[in-house]
């Protein structure tokens, strides 16, 4: 009963997460701050939702796949996140009236 | 008379504008050039006269309506001999099906029944579907392939600039990754290939698999490494291969059934990686045409060249 109830609440985190991040992209209205909020559902969002499941499903096989889905989330995510941005600063000159860009 | 401004925003969003921008006075004399353009070419080009080409124009759009209209026309009468839905006289139970089930696995082999259907039952349509894939890929070649005549000194000009401003920010972290990732994801496209009469998936699911690891591996290592190791020839060595086998295979099994001979493919044990006759083969066929047309339509629409 408390394994489901902590699952609920970890999914459903993960959950309210992917809801923000989808109100951050159509709230913003440029490339590098909108993917700032999208990126948020491919770590934070799957790191919920994967752990609400392990607890779930408990330790096992079961969980071990599910760590190297998020592995791969995990490494695919942020790293096209960084080529869109990566692809918009080099074609983009004026990107910085958008928003401020630490160098 | 003036045209109404919701008119106008309509016509500028055919044309493909965006409806919503408000155009400054720049761009508007940007476009003024490409338009006369347009209606020279639209009046034919120098000999017809403006009138002659408004009436070929007008002779385009009559074409094409009818031609549209005759062919809705052959689809509703050939509707209206399908059999209505849920009337008595129809078959309760489809033989066909129930033989699908009942003896799909001893007559073709493989475990998953969807791929006993459409690879060897129906295996016919989808051949047809391959050569599908095939003449898109060969119409996206024919329509975008680079080469002397079809570019300018800009546009060879514009290229060399891209791939020189890809080559200096060639960064490290998408080149580590996919040297990282690559392995994974291509074992992972030859198991679904190859499973495909064991577990769902197939030639579709893991060929589009393996276009995407193409894919990577060119955004991945830069502009031309794929073009290494998969160069033209063969490129149109495994594409018009893998579609050549699975016609062979396809009409040998049509042959043979239709016949009564015996097939001299073994089935194999259910169940095991190598059985259900051809459509290991068959898949692995299906699998290399899907990689090959979506690695040529993204190539061909970045580039214009593998």
């Amino acid at each position: 009963m408390i394994r489901e109830i902590l699952a609920a609440a970890l999914i459903g985190l993960g959950a309210v997460c992917c809801v923000l991040s989808v109100f951050g992209v159509y709230k913003f209205d440029y490339v590098l701050t909108r993917i700032h909020a999208a990126a948020v559902i491919d770590t934070l969002g799957t790191l919920l939702i994967f752990a609400g499941l392990i607890v779930l499903r408990g330790l096992g096989w079961a969980a071990a796949k599910i760590v190297l889905i998020l592995l791969f989330q995990w490494v695919t995510g942020p790293v096209s996140t960084h080529r869109i941005s990566r692809v918009e600063v080099m074609t983009n000159p004026d990107y910085e009236q958008h928003c401020e860009v630490k160098r | 008379m003036k045209t109404p401004v919701w008119y106008q925003k309509l016509l500028r969003w055919t044309e493909g504008d965006s409806p919503v921008l408000p155009e400054p006075a720049a761009h508007r004399e940007q476009t003024r050039e490409p338009a006369a353009e347009e209606s020279a070419y639209e009046s034919g080009p120098g000999l017809l006269s403006a009138s002659a080409g408004r009436v070929r124009n007008v002779l385009l759009r009559v074409i094409t309506i009818a031609s549209c209209a005759v062919f809705l026309l052959i689809m509703l009468a050939t509707v209206a001999y399908l059999p209505r839905f849920g009337d008595a006289d129809n078959a309760p139970e489809n033989e066909t099906s129930r033989r699908y089930i009942e003896q799909g696995m001893q007559e073709v082999g493989a475990t998953n029944l969807v791929t006993n259907i459409i690879l060897v039952y129906r295996g016919f349509d989808t051949y047809g579907e391959s050569c599908v894939l095939f003449l898109g890929a060969t119409a996206v070649i024919m329509l975008l392939a680079v080469d002397a005549k079809n570019t300018t000194e800009e546009d060879r000009r514009v290229l060399a600039r891209s791939d020189a401003l890809d080559r200096e920010n060639r960064n490290q972290i998408l080149g580590h990754i996919t040297t990282i990732l690559m392995p994974v994801i291509l074992l992972y496209g030859l198991y679904i290939l190859c499973n495909g009469h064991l577990s769902p998936g197939g030639g579709f699911a893991g060929g589009s698999i393996l276009g995407g690891a193409l894919i990577l591996c060119e955004n991945g290592y830069g502009v031309g490494k794929v073009h290494s190791f998969f160069g033209h020839r063969i490129y149109h060595v495994v594409k018009v291969g893998a579609l050549i086998l699975y016609a062979v295979l396809i009409c040998y099994t049509i042959y043979v059934g239709a016949n009564g001979l015996p097939n001299v493919i073994p089935l194999g044990k259910p169940g095991s990686i190598l059985s259900a006759g051809i459509i290991l083969p068959i898949n692995v066929a299906v699998g290399l045409e899907v990689a090959c047309t979506m690695y040529a339509f993204y190539t061909y629409f970045g580039r214009g060249d593998l």
